[in-house]
């Protein structure tokens, strides 16, 4: 039993490298490498793993592999939901002015489809960065501003997500003296059925690079209220 | 470290082909095939366990130490082999990786144990070990395995668990309060991921080119 728990648990085997095993189970789990070709065989392809992402991380990867989109295949709760998200735009309650030219427009909106460009197109989205708690990071997120004018999808994940909550996100630039700048928000967003993120999209045209700090409150209801948690992004690049 | 490592320092100890103890499960090779030399097993544990090697380079930050250890290893296993202290030739490869953590865990306690040469463990650890010139490529096509892995995820949420967990080693407990996970959730993520790797490792070549395949040699 005792050695069938031992292979059951996933964690074991990462635990193990990274020292986090008491010296009893790190005896028991090292008792069984000669037993069990399977056990090392995991524990290979474990180290594996963690070399990869080592590398991964020093060479700059990872932010991108972290916020690409992946193609999971198309079901009908994320249409739904992608639908009724949608269908509930709701455009920021400030406006953003740009550092150049007159203009006065939305930084922030809950579509992508708010944003249009002279000839009244909607933007496409090009770039996704996700927002969640980091242990180390500096930043949150790492924006490299595209070339072109575009969307920016920020994946904001709640520290206490609920299908049934709905938030608020405001991003505010933050200056030199830790002072925030000026603040847009968007209300009545709804998190993803899929993985509980919530999606906010940014006009890239509307970001000069600089720190931002992107609050995500949950809206007012009947389980819980004025939780929210707080992200610093850099925006890096020009336009 | 390389395969000229292990083996020169076999040729000073051992360098005859060694013949598997008579009476024991590894006497059983067929006739005419040649006998599995001591620089045998010590080059397919450099090849087929080749994380391990690297993050026990990485963690002795000299690949000439970890080198040291890993040959030690070899040695010590294939003496108890000798002594038929090991029942099946298939356990041979568990018993050096056994052998070598923890001959990296007393490394580290001496390490630990003499203040002059103490550096903080987990600086060490952020530090890229500067390893053999084959190390690097090896480390590369890695990387794009573990690239493709995460790439095969379609939610980002457990592309950030699988960060957090094995390269953060930040505690599951942890993990799955800020993602809003059950630790049902976090095992079945876990499994997935280590499922896709492991299937590209084997079609990488790792896996069943183990020690089991020299068995028809032993």
């Amino acid at each position: 039993m005792k050695n069938q728990s031992l292979i059951d648990d996933p964690t074991r085997a990462s635990r193990y490298l990274a020292d986090q095993l008491t010296e009893a189970e790190c005896a028991a789990y090292e008792a069984r490498f000669p037993e069990d070709p399977e056990t090392v065989a995991e524990l290979e392809a474990t180290a594996r793993l963690k070399i990869g992402l080592q590398r991964l991380r020093r060479n700059g990867e990872l932010t991108e592999l972290l916020s690409s989109t992946a193609t999971p295949p198309v079901n009908r709760t994320w249409m739904l939901a992608m639908a009724a998200s949608v269908a509930a735009v709701v455009i920021g309650v400030s406006l953003w002015f740009p550092r150049t030219g007159p203009i006065s427009a939305p930084v922030l909106a809950s579509a992508a489809g708010a944003f249009k460009d002279p000839s009244g197109h909607s933007l496409s989205v090009l770039a996704t960065a996700p927002l969640f708690r980091t242990r180390a990071e500096k930043y949150d997120a790492v924006i490299e501003l595209p070339a072109t004018r575009g969307a920016i999808k920020l994946r904001v994940l709640p520290s206490t997500p609920a299908a049934t909550a709905r938030y608020q996100a405001a991003l505010s630039r933050i200056k030199d003296d830790d002072t925030s700048e000026r603040s847009v928000a968007v209300a009545n967003l709804q998190p993803s059925a899929e993985d509980g993120f919530v999606d906010v999209y940014a006009d890239s045209a509307l970001l000069t690079p600089g720190r931002y700090r992107l609050i995500l409150t949950r809206e007012p209801g009947a389980a819980a209220t004025g939780e929210s948690d707080t992200f610093v992004i850099k925006v890096t690049g020009s336009h | 470290m390389s395969n000229d490592r292990i083996e020169g320092r076999i040729e000073g100890d051992a360098a005859r082909r060694l013949e598997p103890p008579p009476g024991t499960a590894g006497d059983n090779r067929p006739r005419g095939a040649a006998p599995l030399s001591q620089a045998a097993v010590g080059a397919l544990i450099e090849q087929n366990y080749v994380g391990l090697r690297l993050l026990v380079a990485r963690r002795c930050r000299d690949p000439n130490v970890a080198a040291d250890l890993l040959n030690e290893a070899v040695v010590t296993t294939w003496a108890k082999w000798q002594a038929g202290k090991i029942e099946r030739p298939e356990q041979i490869a568990g018993y050096v990786l056994q052998v070598t953590m923890n001959l990296l865990r007393n490394h580290r306690r001496a390490i630990a144990e003499r203040p002059e040469k103490r550096a903080d463990a987990a600086r060490l650890q952020e530090l890229a070990s500067e390893g053999e010139p084959g190390d690097e490529t090896i480390e590369r096509e890695i990387a794009v395995q573990v690239k493709n892995v995460i790439r095969g995820m379609s939610s980002q949420r457990d592309r950030a668990m699988l960060v957090r967990f094995y390269l953060d080693e930040e505690e599951k407990e942890s993990i799955c309060r800020d993602l809003g996970l059950s630790p049902l959730q976090f095992d079945k993520i876990l499994h997935r991921a280590r499922g896709r790797l492991r299937k590209l490792l084997e079609s990488g070549g790792l896996g069943r080119q183990d020690l089991l395949s020299l068995l028809p040699f032993l």
